[in-house]
């Protein structure tokens, strides 16, 4: 196991490079992971759009009970009245609706001759609609009230539709398996798992096997006493090392990050994702290898990294769930393994029974990333042997002892 | 000497193959997939037709009112509801169970129930619906209990409120132009590509420094003084990097359609002084003469995507929040008035502020360069 050792060696040689990668690698998958996790509740929560309310008017019963309805609907941002400062919450979506009282709104509301209260938001969203048909709702009951005279009192008559306002829907959660759900955190971090995976398979076999292709010491393997196909599949085990220490490391962190959500799932629910990881491990292995077929030089290791890490991942619904992503891209993504991982993760995730009829759909998409394993394979074989025989391959490799 | 050093300059910026792969191929590349990637989130939260079913049972029939409502919410193009009337509970249960609905609705005691299995606006939306139902019936409710003749005149006159209220609110906008979630995504990517000129700024100090090139140490014995090699090489860092960045432009705004609010020229006028602030900032990294290229170029690479990640190229309107919670860090960030300036064009109808943030790159650039010059200057070599 010559050729295993050194490809260990050298990884020795480099552990505080792969260290860095981890813990950045690392670091950047746990933020993607807590930056967008939502709480899960076992009752149903409404969404709460962010809202501001700019009064222009010197308030009153009205206002006053605008503000109470959409506090209870919403959730208030504060916001200066300058029109530079709600273009930009606006833009940037710290705020989906923006409620402007102008002047006179409360005398004019009460004598009848009503204006009409303005409101910003993101064309054609649900966020907006949903804050508009608050204000448009409480804005009818005052005026239900107000034109039926069962009050002369402005403040009684707010007050009975403010408690009008808040008579609510039952809603009730339907739930079709014994265990909890599967947690927004659980599967963030799932959903990134091919990314950071991809990176530090490819940097950490790139960054060995570059070396080994350096002419002499290829020159010298050549004519070592050790079987092509021998050196072949330790090269294949150092890879596999290389790939299952990554995956195990990632389980270990997601575990440990995850830790109060999976214990409060269904065991067969992890079970799924881990064998469905393993499947993804395949895939990025195979991928790895033929990568580094065609990397010669450093730079060109960062490129390809970045480029296939990147590319895979932002076609397959890593960085941008699949939902989000157009029919167009979705005819293409099924072309890419990582894709097959990802609508198995969605699969998985909203599974409502174990049956054989549920779970097929998922051992068919497991079944196809280790087809799509083993056709990458297949074409890193078939590009290697050419890439062996081709006699420019020996003078065209740039390590940084030539940079 | 100057043209000739800016012509070779240029030569040089051409044939590195790390300057056109980081300032041109790379960000085609990201933006390419920025495009495939993002197409639909600009439609992420528009509201569609919501799939709902309704159990017909003996309680539905009755409500009239309800019925009238449903009709009026699905009965159009843009309907909001998609309904689907099912006679029992358990046959509208298992299409929830098999994700065709978003929630079904029974009437039970006069008043509707919703039955979901997730959260969502959509549901959120239901709800709501429902709510403003029971809101409106109950307001009635009561009128017709404190004034019974005052509600006859309500119903008479068409004002209930149960179907339909009158518009009590009004749509505003603040400019012309639309708002996107996407393209801040490639402003501030163009805004790391100009960062990436720093590449081309610890080149040109590389090649000044007798310690660390033997162009640098050619150079310290030409009779060119300091100051010409520097100006040439600086402006033909520029110009190269210019047409990488101009190059990047014509594809986003051609090719993959990225808008600058109509605003071309202006779009390639925030390039070049990214550029410059670039170059300039790559200059002042390789300054220390005892750190190694490499070091330098991760410096460069570090420094220019923690920039990016807070001018909102991982995760879109971080830029907004840090410009609130510490907007010194925001105004002092290059990424940031860069990617700004192209909000500013895109977003804004003047460009008043769009100025101020070429201004603020301007003064970086200046105190940048000015530090690399008094630094530069004193640079004296007794032995390499």
């Amino acid at each position: 196991m010559r050729v295993f050792s050194a490809c260990l060696k050298m990884m020795k040689y480099y552990k505080t490079t792969f260290v860095i990668y981890f813990l950045v690698f690392v670091g950047l998958l746990l933020s993607m992971t807590l930056l967008g996790d939502t709480n899960m509740y076992g009752d149903f929560r409404e969404n709460k759009p962010n809202y501001t309310l700019i009064a222009r008017d010197e308030g009153g019963v009205l206002e006053n009970g605008l503000r109470e309805i959409l506090d209870e609907y919403g959730t208030y941002v504060e916001l200066e009245d300058s029109k530079e400062a709600m273009m930009d919450a606006g833009f940037y979506e710290a705020v989906d609706g923006i409620f402007i009282v102008p002047q006179g709104f409360e005398d004019d509301f009460w004598s009848g001759k009503e204006q009409k209260l303005g409101l910003w938001q993101r064309p054609g969203t649900a966020s907006g609609y949903y804050l508009q048909s608050v204000a448009e709702q409480y804005l009818t009951m005052m005026r239900l009230y107000r034109d039926s005279g069962s009050g002369t009192d402005r403040e009684e008559i707010s007050s009975e539709a403010v408690a009008s306002m808040k008579k609510e829907t039952e809603v009730t959660m339907r739930r079709y398996l014994n265990g909890g759900m599967v947690s927004e955190k659980i599967k963030l971090f799932q959903r990134f798992l091919p990314y950071v995976l991809l990176l530090l398979c490819l940097s950490g076999v790139n960054i060995v096997f570059l070396n080994l292709k350096r002419p002499e010491i290829r020159m010298r393997n050549l004519c070592s006493p050790i079987r092509p196909f021998h050196m072949a599949f330790q090269k294949l085990l150092y890879v596999c090392v290389i790939g299952t220490g990554s995956w195990a490391l990632m389980n270990v962190v997601g575990s440990l990050v995850c830790f109060k959500e999976w214990a409060g799932m269904d065991w067969r629910f992890p079970a799924l994702m881990i064998l469905n990881s393993i499947f993804l491990l395949l895939v990025v292995i195979s991928i790895s290898l033929l990568c580094s077929s065609f990397i010669q030089s450093s730079n060109a290791q960062n490129f390809v990294t970045n480029l296939c890490s990147l590319g895979l991942c932002f076609l397959s619904g890593v960085f941008v769930p699949l939902e989000v992503l157009s029919s167009g891209i979705l005819h293409i993504a099924k072309f890419i393994p990582v894709y097959w991982y990802e609508d198995n993760l969605n699969k998985i995730c909203g599974l409502t029974g174990f049956t054989t009829e549920n779970l097929n759909p998922i051992w068919q998409g497991m079944a196809l990333q280790a087809g799509f394993a083993a056709a990458i394979f297949c074409v890193y074989l078939l590009v290697n042997k050419y890439k062996e025989q081709a006699a420019e391959a020996y003078g065209a490799v740039r390590t940084e002892i030539e940079n | 000497m100057f043209w000739n050093i800016y012509k070779k300059s240029i030569l040089r910026s051409l044939r590195s193959k790390e300057m056109v792969i980081w300032t041109a191929v790379f960000p085609i590349m990201l933006s390419t997939l920025f495009y495939f990637a993002f197409s639909s989130l600009d439609k992420n939260d528009m509201l569609d037709s919501i799939p709902v079913a309704i159990v017909r049972n003996q309680e539905y029939e009755q409500e009239k009112y309800f019925q009238e409502m449903v009709e009026e919410l699905s009965d159009s193009d843009d309907a909001l509801l998609d309904v689907k009337l099912v006679d029992e509970e358990k046959d509208a249960d298992l299409l929830l169970k098999e994700g065709e609905i978003t929630g079904y609705i029974t009437i039970d005691h006069g008043a509707p129930g919703l039955f979901v299995k997730g959260e969502g606006m959509s549901q959120t939306v239901l709800k709501n619906i429902l709510d403003r139902y029971i809101q409106t019936k109950d307001t009635v409710e009561n009128i017709v209990k404190s004034n019974p003749l005052s509600a006859l005149g309500l119903i008479a006159s068409g004002k209930n409120g149960l179907t339909q209220g009158e518009a009590g609110v009004e749509e505003i906008s603040f400019t012309s132009r639309k708002p996107s979630s996407v393209v801040h995504y490639y402003y501030a990517l163009l805004a790391m590509t100009c960062l990436y000129g720093g590449f081309y700024g610890v080149m040109i100090i590389e090649a000044m420094q007798a310690n660390l090139s033997p162009q640098g140490a050619r150079g310290a014995v030409s009779p060119g003084s300091k100051w010409t090699i520097f100006g040439a090489s600086f402006l033909a860092s520029l110009t190269a990097l210019s047409a990488s960045l101009f190059i990047v432009v014509c594809y986003m705004q051609f090719i993959l359609g990225v808008g600058f609010g109509g605003q071309f020229f202006y779009a390639l006028l925030t390039c070049f002084v990214g550029g410059l602030v670039g170059i300039a900032f790559g200059c002042l990294i390789a300054l220390p003469s005892r750190w190694k290229g490499g070091f330098k170029t991760a410096v460069v690479v570090g420094i220019s995507m923690i920039c990016c990640f807070f001018a909102g190229l991982m995760i879109g309107g971080i830029n907004y929040i840090v410009s609130q919670s510490a907007p010194v860090l925001s105004m002092i960030n290059p990424a940031a008035r860069i990617s700004d300036a192209f909000y500013c064009l895109y977003y804004y109808d003047d460009h008043i502020r769009y100025f101020q943030n070429l201004g603020i790159l301007v003064v970086m650039a200046a105190v940048m360069l000015g530090i690399v010059l008094v630094f530069t200057g004193r640079k004296q070599y007794e032995s390499i």
